[in-house]
């Protein structure tokens, strides 16, 4: 008799979660079909591109564009540069900040990741000034450089993780040999990070490709244009939607490969980086 | 053998550690100095890095507009940060959490679909919202046509709310995901014993579920108000303001200042003000988190 009510109930509610999962997939994910419909939907007035004739014609149009191949050059370089010259820097910082020990050194780990207090927005403008004084302004590698060090203090961190799970004896057997500590990481911890520099690889490409502050800030010459800084400029033109459609499933590919390929082992590692605290 | 390891690992920090200070670092203090300044890209202060202590900070609180910018900056947090990412972010990682338990195979491509929003990169998702909404070609009111309803201007009568809809749209899956991480952490045993209790799933929900996820959604709350305070470029895709200012907030105001005007000195004492905004926040949750019993 009391049972009754309450299995449907719950059923009533496990109806109503289903409806709004339906919806959440809806109101998110829509969208990105609907992306990759106009890219290679031949109607090109469509706002509703329903499968009509397929076509290729769209990609064809957009690549053509001088701007847009000179832009996937420009994203490639600079995301590139930056995720090798990143990876770098991080990895040895983050080896030296696991190794080191020095007083205070919980409170200086979480100085630099609060950093990011200060967002981007804050900064930008001392950044844009900061850039101008160097001439790094309108130079792929003022941008390359300006994205490193946005990225570092969080990529520093993710490695300074990987390294703290790495054993010392690894280190000491290897400085026993009679190694320096520079042929020690090269030679045995490295390697045995390799799933956490490619962890920081992948990311710093990623944020690198997609991050679209730092190129409006610091680029202005259309020689020098990014795919995300092109996106800015042709989304607050006219540019049609169709031609847009097909960059726009260019851009996001190696950001969803990316996150594929590392899912789960950024939040773990993460995760055992603050538990160690 | 010691003290040359040292030396070692500081030299495997310094690299790193100068080019945060140079681009990072660096410019945080530096944007607090320069607002100081009458710096500007053109004119007579071009470059001038002379101090003229509060000037900047008074012009922009004699600015006719201010009480306008610091408004559209309290409501667009406000929608974005505490109604669509953490509240939204709650309810959608609570469905899902449901759906999950329930066996529903579709749970997984809803927690996809939002993840994909959140890392779509933002010029993209300006450009997919701009052709949602557009008045001539939107899909929005292709939509609403073909079931016979008028077209809505979507973005010329009510801008801010849909710069509101799309910022909060990209933000939601960040808030999701730590959301849904934390109510995977929770024990189960105390749900389980109120289940055999005899407890509605409702009941469960508000006095067990809501009470222990509450110091998670205050860490969303302050992540999501810094990010949110600070974002704009959403904004300038798809309004650039509004034609009476009126989704023009700080952050904006501050960009269109410093790199669309070269006010360089005033749009850093702007960024100074978002900043100081966020810490106001920030006080007014922590009184809040205080007084709850």
């Amino acid at each position: 008799m009391i049972a009754r009510p309450a299995l449907s109930a719950s059923r009533l509610t496990s109806w109503l979660t289903s409806l709004a999962i339906v919806a959440i997939i809806l109101v998110f994910g829509a969208p990105f079909l609907w992306v990759l419909a106009q890219a290679f939907d031949a109607a090109t007035t469509g706002a509703l591109p329903w499968p009509g004739e397929l076509t290729l014609a769209n990609v064809r149009t957009m690549f053509e564009q001088e701007i847009v191949r000179v832009a996937l050059r420009n994203s490639l370089i600079v995301a590139g540069v930056s995720a090798v010259l990143a990876t770098l820097l991080a990895g040895l910082a983050g080896f030296g900040l696991s190794r080191i020990s020095f007083r205070r050194k919980a409170e200086v780990m979480y100085g630099i990741i609060l950093l990011y207090a200060f967002p981007l927005t804050v900064t930008m403008v001392a950044i844009f000034d900061v850039a101008i004084r160097l001439d790094l302004t309108n130079t792929l590698r003022g941008l390359i450089l300006a994205e490193v060090a946005i990225m570092l203090p969080f990529l520093t961190w993710l490695m300074k993780g990987f390294y703290d799970a790495i054993p010392r004896q690894l280190d000491e057997a290897a400085l026993i040999d009679g190694a320096s500590i520079w042929r020690s990481w090269l030679g045995v911890i490295a390697p045995a990070a390799l799933p956490g520099i490619g962890t920081a690889a992948g990311l710093a490409f990623v944020i690198a490709w997609s991050e679209p502050l730092l190129p409006i800030v610091l680029i202005s010459d259309p020689d020098l244009t990014t795919v995300s800084r092109f996106f800015f400029a042709a989304a607050t033109s006219s540019t049609s939607f169709q031609s847009i459609a097909a960059l726009g499933i260019a851009f996001l590919a190696p950001v969803l490969l990316v996150i594929l390929l590392l899912r789960g082992v950024i939040g773990s590692s993460v995760m055992t980086s603050i538990d160690e605290r | 053998m010691k003290r040359s390891a040292r030396r070692s690992y500081v030299l495997a920090v310094a690299p790193a550690l100068v080019l945060m200070a140079i681009f990072y670092l660096g410019p945080a203090i530096w944007a607090v100095y320069i607002s100081t300044t009458p710096m500007s890209l053109v004119g007579p202060d071009a470059g001038s890095t002379r101090f003229i202590g509060l000037d900047n900070y008074r012009a922009i609180w004699k600015h006719p507009d201010f009480p306008t910018f610091v408004w559209n900056t309290v409501v667009y947090t406000a929608g974005v940060a505490v109604i669509g990412a953490t509240i939204g972010g709650l309810l959608i990682a609570l469905v899902i959490d449901r759906a999950r338990r329930d066996g529903n195979r579709l749970a997984m491509a809803a927690f996809g679909a939002v993840v994909l929003a959140g890392i779509c990169p933002v010029p993209l998702v300006g450009s997919i919202w701009g052709i949602i909404l557009d008045y001539r070609d939107g899909v929005l009111n292709a939509l609403l046509t073909t079931a016979g309803f008028e077209r809505v201007d979507w973005l010329g009568k009510r801008p801010m709310l849909m710069v509101i809809v799309a910022e909060a749209w990209r933000t939601v899956g960040l808030a999701m995901i730590v959301f849904y991480g934390a109510l995977r952490t929770l024990p189960a045993s105390v749900g389980e014993a109120a289940m055999l209790d005899g407890a509605s799933s409702w009941t469960r929900l508000r006095t067990i579920t809501l009470p222990q996820i509450m110091p998670t959604a205050g860490l969303v709350l302050l992540m999501t108000t810094i990010l949110t305070a600070g974002s704009f470029l959403l904004n300038e895709i798809l309004t650039g303001g509004g034609t009476a200012l009126q989704t023009e907030t700080l952050a904006l105001y501050s960009f269109h200042a410093a790199l669309i005007d070269f006010r360089i000195a005033y749009g850093a004492a702007l960024s100074v003000v978002i900043l100081l905004f966020t810490l106001v926040c920030a006080a007014v949750y922590l009184r809040i988190a205080e007084k709850r019993p």
